[in-house]
């Protein structure tokens, strides 16, 4: 079953996805912080609303992973943006989430040091990502 | 017509917590990497504000940084209590470092061990050397082992 990209359904899919990963367990077994990403709306490719994804991640641990509007997610300590199409980049691994903030494709605001202590971490959620099923709304028949 | 303006973050705080980046061609003209490099040099003194020391023994010295991967490069020059940084390899820096996007990161994760020396015994700086061996990363000014071991702690988040 494909969840919607960036629904609530997709959000547990993948909550669940990140618990059941003993690599990020272990990456990530110092982490303390909310990440959220801004998945900024591209109506063209059917993704008309602009939607944040919370992640309330703690020790190893998806705590909680919630799909949340704009000004909620841009709360967290931790914020990449960018737009729908870079993140289904990002999603499907044909763009690394580090080297798209290194070259301006991603927007990170949040303490540096502590994001590129967890790079490791970072790769391995987006690892979780790929094994969601997900459909994409530019790939939906009109 | 566009106007350059050279780019200051304030300084914060009654003293100076933090080194303040100047972008000389102008801050909306610096690359994504250039200002998160700079970000991470001056928020690492901002946590270990013993770095300083380092910084300052660096007064007058350029270090080029280029990311074929993604055909991005700068320069970081340190000034008194500034960091210069320009787009583009620019004059002729003490070191210069070429690596990916991916080896630069795994540079910013070599710990400081015993001495002040960087740690190229655990994980982290054996994956440092493996990538000095195999060629995908490139280090000119090598020889200025003060230098690099001084860089190579302002760039430490380990």
């Amino acid at each position: 079953m494909a969840y919607k990209a960036f629904s609530d359904e997709w959000a547990q899919a993948y909550k669940d996805e990140i618990n059941n990963s003993a690599v990020y367990k272990q990456a990530a077994a110092n982490w303390e912080g909310v990440v959220a990403l801004i998945v900024e709306a591209e109506p063209e490719k059917n993704f008309p609303e602009t939607k944040g994804v919370w992640m309330d991640l703690w020790h190893g641990e998806a705590r909680d992973i919630k799909i949340v509007d704009e000004s909620q997610a841009d709360k967290a300590d931790f914020v990449i943006r960018g737009p729908y199409s870079r993140w289904k980049q990002v999603a499907q691994k044909e763009l690394d989430s580090t080297k798209a903030m290194m070259q301006g494709k991603l927007k990170l605001r949040g303490d540096l040091p502590t994001i590129v202590r967890y790079t490791k971490a970072s790769q391995e959620m987006t690892e979780c990502t790929t094994r969601v099923p997900v459909e994409y709304p530019d790939e939906v028949p009109a | 017509m566009h106007h350059a303006r050279a780019g200051r973050i304030p300084r914060r705080g009654p003293g100076i917590s933090a080194p303040q980046v100047v972008y000389p061609d102008g801050d909306e003209e610096a690359s994504a990497i250039a200002t998160m490099l700079a970000g991470l040099i001056t928020a690492n003194i901002e946590q270990h504000p013993e770095r300083w020391k380092d910084f300052h023994k660096l007064s007058g010295t350029s270090v080029s940084i280029e990311v074929p991967d993604i055909e991005e490069s700068l320069t970081l020059t340190f000034a008194g209590d500034d960091l210069v940084v320009r787009n583009g390899k620019q004059g002729r820096p003490a070191v210069s470092i070429k690596a990916d996007s991916d080896v630069v990161m795994a540079l910013n994760l070599v710990k400081t061990g015993p001495l002040g020396m960087p740690n190229y015994f655990d994980e982290a700086g054996r994956n440092v050397v493996k990538a000095l061996v195999s060629g995908k990363l490139k280090i000119g000014g090598m020889w200025r082992v003060d230098t690099l071991n001084r860089v190579t702690r302002l760039f430490s988040v380990a």
